[in-house]
């Protein structure tokens, strides 16, 4: 299914979402927060994949735009530059930031997310997962990797009951590329654009 | 280690632990190398209840043995004189991907590598034929990601391109039996080691696309380190 932003609360059950947004500004996350937020009761905990961005940014606009009851506990920040945890920690919350320095081990961020999957799970909470984003993830790794990766995370989530929105750039990308990850997710949310009907099936 | 071996070969009933319906009637193709053929084939007996089994008593044998059919390689530590490591390094630089499995005399040996391989464990049968099942998973699960991959793209280029739309809803029904086998594929390998599954040594260490970046401290083939269960 694709739909607009206004559409994303009938995404029901699905697991994973594409949220194609022009990564222009703070355009992108927003889509992801307007996505997760649209959500509601679904989700308990929202966990952050900050790639390019500081996860400081994405907590504060986490903070600025969310309505809902959702808490925001973890935050997983890919980046192999040299921002400390106590940076990342800085605008005050108690936000946990678990680091993995390599944007190419996929296999290291796939562990960490499934563990803090699994946490919340323990604990009662199903999580929406973030990874903003896919187009940083591509400039990192070639796109048949990245593919298995938004399949086999999905997979992982689904286990839990959780979701994981995938944030993709469509300028950034070319038109199959965009195409093949909407394949590999349950459900897009178009944000580049006004709503519009299913895409390709 | 060995006349345990004999004696469980005599027994009989550890050969045939319980496994899940799923994994048992899987079929996969194993290469078992070891050094001593008596050993050697006594494991491969114990594989061949499960899958297809080729045997190596030597370095040249077993890479001779190596190609794309290949699921699993067992390798024994002691299998050559001195490093298994150029052997392995050749092993997983092949053309052709396969999951790696060293077998040492004892289950807490220890046994220093610096190419990566999938995992290792003791040569007792039972060990080795839940870790050449678990491996065997993953196998298949990476080689039916990369085929759902392919087909995906070739639905992708096809969308965008000229619309056959008969063709489109032949890639959709294919595309819809490869996911439902691969979510129970990965229904059966457990969360830890489901990356591991889907990506292989070079695409977990990716730096094709970062060359002129250091990607890590442990090498270009990552760290080696027993399977996580």
């Amino acid at each position: 299914m694709t739909v607009g932003i206004r559409g994303a609360a009938d995404i029901g059950d699905e697991t994973t979402v594409l949220v194609l947004a022009p990564d222009v500004g703070k355009r992108s996350v927003d889509a992801c927060v307007a996505v997760l937020d649209r959500l509601g009761d679904r989700i308990d905990r929202v966990v952050p994949v900050t790639i390019s961005l500081a996860p400081e940014e994405w907590l504060s606009m986490w903070e600025r735009e969310s309505t809902t009851e959702q808490t925001l506990a973890t935050c997983v920040d890919v980046d192999r530059t040299t921002r400390s945890v106590a940076e990342a920690g800085a605008a005050g919350s108690a936000v946990t930031v678990e680091r993995v320095d390599d944007p190419t081990d996929l296999e290291t961020l796939g562990r960490r997310v499934s563990d803090v999957l699994q946490r919340a799970d323990d604990a009662g909470d199903s999580v929406g997962v973030a990874v903003h984003s896919l187009t940083d993830l591509v400039r990192h790794v070639d796109e048949p990797t990245a593919f298995k990766f938004v399949y086999t995370l999905g997979e992982v989530a689904r286990r839990v009951d959780g979701l994981v929105v995938f944030h993709l750039d469509p300028t950034a990308h070319d038109d199959e590329t965009v195409e093949t990850f909407r394949i590999v997710c349950d459900a897009v949310v178009d944000a580049s654009r006004g709503r519009r009907g299913p895409v390709g099936g | 280690m060995g006349d345990e071996i004999e004696g469980r070969e005599r027994d009989g009933s550890l050969y045939l632990p319980s496994l899940p319906p799923d994994m048992a009637s899987a079929r996969h193709l194993v290469v078992v190398a070891g050094a001593e053929p008596a050993a050697t084939d006594a494991l491969a007996t114990v594989l061949r209840d499960d899958g297809t089994v080729r045997t190596a008593y030597s370095a040249d044998a077993l890479r001779e043995s190596l190609d794309a059919e290949v699921d699993v390689v067992l390798v024994d530590s002691e299998l050559v004189d001195g490093s298994i490591d150029p052997l392995l390094t050749d092993v997983r630089t092949r053309e052709f991907d396969c999951q790696i499995c060293v077998t040492t005399p004892g289950p807490d040996d220890a046994v220093a590598l610096d190419t990566h391989v999938d995992t290792v464990v003791g040569r007792e049968p039972d060990a080795v034929r839940q870790a050449v099942h678990r491996l065997a998973m993953r196998a298949r699960y990476r080689e039916r990601l990369e085929e759902f991959y392919d087909l995906a793209e070739r639905r992708a280029a096809l969308a965008v391109g000229e619309r056959d739309q008969a063709a489109l809803d032949r890639l959709d029904r294919q595309l819809d039996r490869h996911r439902r086998g691969l979510d129970d594929l990965s229904e059966d390998l457990g969360a830890d080691s489901v990356f591991d599954a889907a990506l292989s040594p070079d695409e977990r260490t990716l730096a094709s696309r970062t060359a002129d970046e250091d990607t890590s401290a442990e090498g270009p083939s990552g760290p080696t380190s027993p399977d996580d269960e």
